[in-house]
């Protein structure tokens, strides 16, 4: 290969809503680079360098070792199945399907979802304790209904969903509005990228985290009667 | 928590406790009480600087800021979410957080 990366880069991928093509002004260009293990470390800079003028934008880097995305291709991890169903290779990497084969299916959707329900259900334990973290926990909000319908997405829709708008995609109905839900997105991007936070009332997170509570049940209950031998 | 963090719940849930705590000391403080600290990464550190610069010291700011990115830096909190993990059990790493937020509730106090 004639390019000036370390032979240690085993694969350079992007993948996410570029891929899925329904990027916007609040995406990541996300991109996995996958290293030989114990190759060291290869400057992010050198690797955003080699990509820019290929993507053509700005990327969020993720590193990952040969063995360790091996091993949660052969787990079926979702974020395999993530990089199995929506990434492309850059410059001269074979894709990563042909390196890692197909995921196993996934199995851990009811405990990845019981997971961050439990998560949910701490939001209100922290707004008593520090009613002033309201957007942070506003976010909390945004991240646990967004992933619990990704892992709820591959058990009740043709397709898993992995956008950021995957909780409208399932089969129930999702309880918050877009505009709360674009609400409580905002708060994550304040906590993540350092947009403006919005004005958060402790009052409207406790409420919209009620909704949530009683969807996600609902989500565990639809999930587990699928799965169910 | 992106999606590479399902299924790995234990080192988000600590992850999250020490943000929550270092949040919770920056937004408990009558100074900040307007400019409500949202995360701790690097942007949302230099958001909540520009905007408490405008009605706060530049000094005291600074101060604040400078302990804020060491407390997360020290935390695991600044790196990527894959070469270098978030390691809620680093005996090392959690004394020296516990100094700079000693450090910080100072400087807010």
């Amino acid at each position: 290969m004639s390019f000036d990366l370390p032979s240690s880069v085993v694969n350079i991928s992007i993948f996410g809503s570029w891929v899925r093509r329904d990027n916007d002004e609040h995406s990541d260009l996300d991109v996995l680079v996958t290293v030989m293990d114990g190759s060291g470390k290869t400057p992010d800079q050198e690797i955003a360098d080699f990509v820019r003028p290929l993507i053509g934008g700005e990327p969020s880097i993720s590193w990952y070792g040969v063995n360790k995305l091996r091993s949660m291709f052969e787990q079926g991890d979702l974020f395999a199945w993530h990089l199995f169903l929506e990434s492309k290779s850059v410059g001269p990497y074979p894709e990563l399907q042909a390196i890692f084969g197909r995921p196993a299916s996934y199995a851990t959707a009811q405990t990845d979802i019981m997971e961050l329900h439990g998560i949910l259900r701490e939001v209100s334990v922290e707004l008593i304790k520090a009613p002033r973290n309201a957007v942070f926990e506003m976010g909390i909000l945004y991240v646990c209904a967004r992933n619990i319908a990704m892992s709820a997405s591959d058990k009740l829709c043709p397709t898993p969903q992995f956008g950021r708008y995957s909780p409208f995609a399932l089969p129930i109905e999702f309880p918050l509005t877009a505009d709360e839900y674009d609400l409580a997105m905002s708060s994550r991007m304040a906590g993540q990228r350092g947009r403006s936070p919005p004005l958060i009332r402790v009052g409207d997170v406790e409420d919209m985290q009620e909704r949530l509570m009683s969807w996600s049940e609902l989500v565990l209950a639809e999930v587990s009667r699928v799965v169910a031998p | 928590m992106r999606l590479k963090e399902i299924g790995r719940s234990k080192r988000f849930k600590a992850r999250l406790a020490v943000e929550r705590s270092i949040l919770d000391i920056v937004n408990s403080s009558d100074l900040s009480q307007a400019v409500p600290l949202a995360g701790l990464t690097i942007a949302a550190i230099g958001d909540w600087r520009f905007r408490a610069g405008r009605n706060l010291p530049d000094r005291l700011v600074s101060d604040i800021e400078a302990l804020l990115i060491s407390i997360s830096r020290e935390s695991g909190l600044l790196a990527d979410n894959s070469r270098a993990v978030f390691d809620p059990e680093n005996e090392a790493a959690a004394a020296a957080i516990g100094a700079l937020k000693a450090k910080l509730a100072l400087a807010l106090s």
